[in-house]
């Protein structure tokens, strides 16, 4: 029972990424100030971990991760690279993000998004590749910071993400939750 | 309970060690895209190739429901458009009469000269159906590719002029790089000041124009058009106007609309003949150096020389 309803938890998951993925694609301008989309994966796998910790594992993520570099023109392996690890963080403190209630974990997500991409942009620059600009950086943050409260509320209502019983989720030293 | 913390010790060992491996094939594959670029860059086109059309389902409605909000916006101004329109008509009115007659003068003036123009260009239409969806870079997805004939480097005009060039072919779409990118560097010529430059593309509306011939000669308002050196694009392709931007600094507004870009064209072009090394000598061979009467040499060594009939393609360097 529990491992059909994990395996249909991850196929929704791999189909709401896909759409996430998709959405960016979609404009009607194409100027150099047009309005940047959200990161709306990084929002999503988020929200999703510290909801559902186990149906949106590191191989799941870090494979999105992938195909959103490649599709949506990024510098390969760079974006995944810095969703698995900001995932991991999100996934060692989900226990403290749930219960500290919803603002913090608001907060702590685009705090979280802001300090990626710097960090981000400092792995381009060590490459001597092109950066984002600062501006264009709070851009995205500010549009995926809007964003989250509207997949999260999603993924509480309409998909109905709880922890799934039975089976072990792990803290951050290792315990079973 | 101590199987359990057994297994949960056992679990997060494994954990730690799928993790390495994850961050490490990442970093591989940020490393090999950044050593390797063109490999990665054509995996990527590939997938691109698969995966966007299958996600097309999503893509068509959301793109017409857009589409639809906005033109019903337009019809909130419909009265005052209308009103413009008739006026830019009435301007537009005398400016089709001259250019019918130039026209007339010019087809006569061409045929007194007989003069040879570029073989004239095909082109496929496509329509740009995505965008790049991360600021990295400045381009969209045609729905044109291989199968159609297009190729790297094909130069992309929408109904005003240059948009840009292909760079990276799919099956059946193709990536258009946007003049704006800042990967993008095209060759023009200012007719006006007879002036050659370089247009580069710095993530901004409007790209620099560097390395022109003399810039202090150069006044906003001049057109600026490709030159067709490098033998990548055509020559004499709408590509702007030179505006001087706050900082002094040359910079062209581009005449490709980027706000509502939709259907456009690929030009394939059909290539220019290059003319590899001079001419060879024109009648009989002439005969080895000890049979030859010395009188006839010189009325043979003009000719070794002939001009090349079609004008020749002038090399950039």
């Amino acid at each position: 029972m529990t491992g059909w309803r994990l395996f249909l938890r991850r196929a929704l998951y791999l189909a709401l990424a896909a759409l996430c993925i998709t959405f960016p694609l979609v404009t009607l301008d194409y100027s150099v100030n047009r309005r940047l989309p959200p990161d709306l994966l990084y929002a999503l796998s988020i929200a999703w971990i510290v909801r559902q910790d186990r149906s949106a594992n590191m191989p799941l993520v870090v494979a999105m991760a992938l195909l959103a570099d490649f599709v949506l023109m990024r510098p390969v392996g760079l974006g995944a690279l810095m969703l698995l690890i900001t995932s991991e963080v999100a996934r060692n403190n989900a226990r403290v993000l749930r219960d500290y209630g919803f603002f913090l974990e608001w907060i702590a997500v685009g705090a979280g998004f802001v300090l990626m991409m710097l960090a981000q942009n400092l792995l381009l620059a060590m490459s001597l590749s092109n950066t984002l600009s600062l501006a264009s950086i709070g851009r995205i943050a500010l549009a995926t910071f809007v964003t989250y409260p509207f997949i999260v509320a999603f993924l509480r209502y309409i998909i109905r993400l709880r922890p799934i019983p039975g089976g072990f989720d792990i803290d951050r030293l290792g315990r079973v939750i | 309970m101590a199987g359990d913390s057994a297994t949960a010790s056992n679990w997060k060992i494994l954990r730690r060690f799928v993790l390495g491996l994850l961050v490490a094939l990442c970093l591989l594959l940020f490393l090999l895209w950044r050593i390797d670029n063109p490999r990665v860059e054509r995996f990527r086109m590939m997938l691109i190739d698969r995966f966007v059309p299958s996600m097309s389902w999503v893509l068509t409605p959301i793109t017409s429901v857009s589409r639809i909000l906005d033109d019903y916006r337009s019809y909130e101004q419909i009265y005052q458009q209308n009103l413009e329109l008739r006026r830019e008509l009435q301007r537009l009115e005398v400016w089709r009469e001259a250019a019918s007659q130039l026209e007339q003068k010019n087809a006569e003036l061409r045929a007194l000269n007989n003069l040879r123009l570029n073989p004239s260009l095909a082109y496929v239409a496509g329509e740009l159906m995505a965008d790049a969806g991360s600021p990295f870079s400045q381009s969209g997805l045609l729905n044109v590719g291989l199968i159609d004939g297009v190729a790297d480097g094909q130069a992309v005009v929408d109904g005003r002029g240059l948009i840009g060039r292909i760079a990276g072919v799919g099956e059946r779409t193709s990536r258009l790089l946007f003049l704006t990118d800042s990967s993008s560097q095209v060759p023009v010529t200012l007719p006006v000041a007879r002036q050659r430059a370089i247009l580069v593309g710095d993530n901004t509306a409007n790209p620099i124009l560097q390395f022109a011939t003399d810039p202090n000669e150069l006044v906003a308002g001049m057109r600026v058009v490709t030159s067709g050196d490098g033998g990548v694009f055509p020559p004499d392709l709408l590509v702007g106007e030179l505006v001087r931007s706050p900082d002094g600094r040359l910079r062209v507004a581009l005449a490709a609309d980027y706000r509502n870009a939709e259907f456009l064209r690929v030009l394939r072009n059909a290539g220019e003949e290059q003319i590899l090394g001079p001419g060879g000598i024109i009648g009989d061979i002439p005969p080895t150096t000890a049979e030859v009467a010395p009188a006839t040499l010189p009325e043979t060594a003009p000719e070794t020389t002939p001009e090349p009939e079609t004008p020749v393609v002038e090399d950039p360097h």
